[in-house]
């Protein structure tokens, strides 16, 4: 049984191994003489023009984002239960009745909160 | 592909059975954040929300009553929906749209009811004829009814009825009252009640999250303070990395076993065709993210932080009740899924115990902030119940609930003064603010003082019985050298304890502070858990017993 | 194919995530990572289901989606709190909470 979990260790070790590897060869092989032109950026990537912190996204963007995520995410539960509605039969309608009722709850007090608001 | 499978999952699993019975008590507090949220958002028409509720309410005890199998078996679940529902109408008419005040109240009303059931469940469907406690699986074995699930209800729902009186002063002499704070602590409760239940994989890390989220945001509840900020961002950044951890041993012990029910894991643990090693990697992943939540020493390091940043009511909160359900879940863990495993964790389990206890107990000597020392505390009180886990038995069992349990109500206590002497200085307390207490006032220096003495397992206090019990447990488990340590760690925080209580009768104070007096609610959360560590101290016998009966697993 | 690659590819992930939230100071970053552990459990659930053929390792997957998508909202809401508060999302520049 254990044996089944060998070439995951191997694996393992040869990864790390690697990765430690080659950085430190190249940190003892490589030559290094940095120079301004050397540091500069490389083909046709530009010296930012303007500071990245002004161009920031709306926090409004983020509050959709996350309540979309979240009722979004909630309808994974609908697909199964869609699939097995007739065998689940009035249990099934009930329970997910209620699961949509909670839901709604949230729904409700996302509105009473003006998360649906853009201004 | 997915459709078919679940087609023939459905039609060759029957459908389980939901025996409403088993989660009765978290229904009141589930239901009530569920309309205190609707509440929150109705403004001037909270009547609108409140009558229809205690209609449905009203409806649906009216029905329990009519339709129990015996005459008048559902009587005590119908009345609690009844009197809920009347309650609600009437709050929100008695409290003239102030929506905090509502919310505290309606919460306390759920918690009360929620009580209520836990004893009502305790004395009809576990222990039907007499005192022999019969222990249930219910919803596919998803939950487990036994001794533990009960006891965990009884710690969770009686911290979280303190705290709220407590919290409600506080967090209007912050300004930072909102309509979340009670759904959210309901929610909480509600987690740590299930974590305390949860008898498969699943059910315990969902109720695991509910508890965590909740209680993420709850830290953080002070907005424009940039501690809480801070100590909401740690916690949730450890938090999370622990539960992934956990998730992943859970994963782990999928892989191994093929089964997520507890029970079940516990019996295909101990087969030859399973790989122990694997199952063994699982258990360490689980006991590293167990040890992260109820803060066990090399896995604690969030926690005096945490413990001083967030809001004081909801650090009450956290030490008391997330503990008691974090043991809880890993008492069932342990006991039920990997008693074939035992070999392995009850070693390292008893190392963990051990250096909790003195690492808490000696790096509070070295603080300086009230809150924080209190954080050590925890940790260091951490260290003692693990004994009772590491004991592996029956006895041990009772012992970590009974010591949870004083833990609970003594660290309520000393948080509650904490948070009286806070509101008397209008900001933080640090160990030089608590000198002269005694004398300018006597009465929550002397309430402190007992915490503290409590805190440090000084007789007549529920402190004492509570180490006696573990203590007990772990020799008889013949674990004498950890009792030992035990000791030792108590001894040095009784002197560190004796020193504060010191401070504050024996010197003075260098200037004179005369903030507020404690408010309505503050008089009465403080009182109420002072009197509980005394009642606990002198009159152990009756919850004891009922500690000693929750040895009892539904394995 | 062997089912051992699965439960590699998963572990190297989780190791991945584990080692980055150990490592990064930006929020975001370390969000992602913690989002990448959650996410190789699923792996391995779904891939230990498939090996068990019961429906648990599945239905722990549907559950482990939703908390994780609960998750991140409410470490998102903190981030962006955090943000407005102290302009930086590192998450080591301030730190209050010493003694």
């Amino acid at each position: 049984m254990l044996s089944e979990y060998l070439p995951i260790l191997l694996l393992f070790v040869i990864a790390s191994a690697f990765a430690v590897g080659s950085l430190v060869v190249s940190s003892l092989v490589g030559p290094r003489a940095p120079n301004p032109t050397k540091l500069a950026a490389y083909e046709s990537g530009n010296e930012p023009l303007a500071d990245v912190k002004g161009t920031r996204f709306s926090v409004k963007f983020y509050m959709v984002a996350m309540l979309f995520l979240i009722f979004d995410i909630e309808a994974v539960f609908l697909y199964p239960w869609a699939v097995v509605l007739r065998e689940l039969g009035w249990f099934g309608l009930v329970n997910m009745t209620v699961f949509v009722l909670v839901l709604g709850v949230a729904f409700v007090y996302e509105i009473g909160r003006g998360g649906l608001e853009w201004d | 592909m997915l459709a078919t499978f679940l087609a023939q999952t459905a039609a060759t699993t029957p459908i389980p059975d939901v025996a409403w019975s088993s989660f009765a008590p978290e229904l009141p507090p589930t239901i009530t954040a569920l309309v205190l949220l609707l509440v929150a958002v109705a403004r001037r028409r909270q009547l609108l929300v409140a009558v229809p509720t205690a209609l449905l309410a009203v409806a649906a005890g009216v029905w329990l009553i009519a339709s129990g199998e015996t005459p008048g078996a559902l009587v005590v679940p119908g009345a609690v929906a009844i009197v809920l529902g009347i309650l609600a109408p009437a709050l929100v008419v008695a409290t003239r749209g102030r929506t905090s005040l509502l919310a505290a109240w309606a919460a306390a009303a759920s918690l009360v009811a929620a009580l209520v059931l836990t004893v009502w469940q305790y004395l009809t469907v576990l222990t039907p004829d007499g005192p022999t406690l019969v222990p249930q699986l219910a919803m596919a074995d998803a939950i487990a009814n036994d001794g533990i699930a009960v006891f965990t209800r009884l710690v969770v729902y009686l911290s979280a009825l303190l705290v709220i009186p407590l919290g409600y002063g506080y967090l209007q002499d912050r300004r930072i009252n909102r309509a979340e704070v009670e759904p959210l602590l309901l929610l909480a409760v509600v987690g740590m009640a299930a974590l305390g239940s949860a008898n498969d994989l699943i059910t315990l890390f969902i109720a695991l999250e509910l508890l965590s989220l909740a209680l993420y945001v709850l830290a953080g509840l002070a907005r424009r303070d940039r501690r809480s900020q801070e100590a909401s961002l740690k916690y949730f950044v450890t938090g999370s990395v622990a539960s992934a951890i956990l998730l992943f041993g859970m994963a782990l012990i999928y892989v191994a076993t093929g089964t997520v029910t507890l029970p079940e894991i516990g019996a295909a643990v101990g087969l030859v065709t399973t790989p122990r090693f694997v199952a063994a990697i699982g258990l360490a992943l689980i006991t590293v993210g167990i040890g992260f939540k109820v803060a066990l020493a090399p896995f604690h390091l969030w926690t005096p932080d945490v413990y001083q940043g967030a809001p004081t009511n909801v650090t009450a909160f956290m030490a008391a009740g997330t503990k008691a359900a974090g043991f809880a879940a890993a008492l069932r863990l342990y006991l039920v899924a990997f008693p074939d495993l035992e070999a392995l964790w009850v070693p390292v389990l008893a190392v963990l115990a051990a250096l909790t206890m003195l690492y808490g107990a000696f790096l509070a000597v070295v603080q300086h902030d009230v809150k924080r020392i209190l954080a050590y505390s925890a940790i260091s009180h951490a260290g003692f119940a693990t004994i009772g886990l590491v004991a592996n038995s029956d006895a041990g069992l009772s012992a970590t609930l009974w010591y949870l349990l004083t833990y609970a109500v003594s660290t309520l206590t000393a948080f509650g003064c904490v948070i009286v002497l806070e509101r008397r200085r209008r900001g933080e307390v640090t160990l030089a603010d608590l000198r002269g207490v005694g004398r300018s006032a006597p009465a929550i220096a002397g309430i402190l003082a007992f915490a503290l003495l409590s805190l440090a397992g000084i007789p007549i206090t529920a402190g004492y019985v509570g180490k006696l019990v573990v203590f007990e447990a772990g020799i008889e488990a013949g674990f004498t050298w950890l009792v030992l340590v035990g000791v030792l760690a108590s001894v040095v925080a009784a002197f560190f304890y004796l020193r504060i209580a010191g401070m504050m009768f024996l010197e003075d104070s260098p200037e004179p502070v005369e903030g507020p007096y404690p408010s309505f609610g503050l008089s009465v959360g403080v009182t109420v858990s002072a009197a509980l560590v005394l009642y606990l101290g002198i009159q152990p016998e009756l919850l004891l017993r009922l500690a000693t009966d929750a040895g009892v697993l539904a394995r | 194919m062997e089912i051992g690659y699965y439960y590699a590819v998963s572990a190297l992930l989780f190791t991945i995530g584990f080692v980055g939230v150990l490592l990064r100071r930006n929020a975001i970053v370390l969000f992602m990572c913690i989002e990448l552990m959650l996410n190789s459990v699923n792996l391995t659930l779904a891939a230990a289901a498939r090996m068990w053929g019961g429906p648990d390792g599945q239905v722990f997957v549907f559950f482990v989606i939703v908390v994780a998508a609960a998750e991140v909202v409410v470490g998102l809401a903190l981030i962006v709190n955090l943000f407005f508060r102290r302009g930086t999302l590192d998450v080591d520049v301030p730190q209050l909470l010493r003694y």
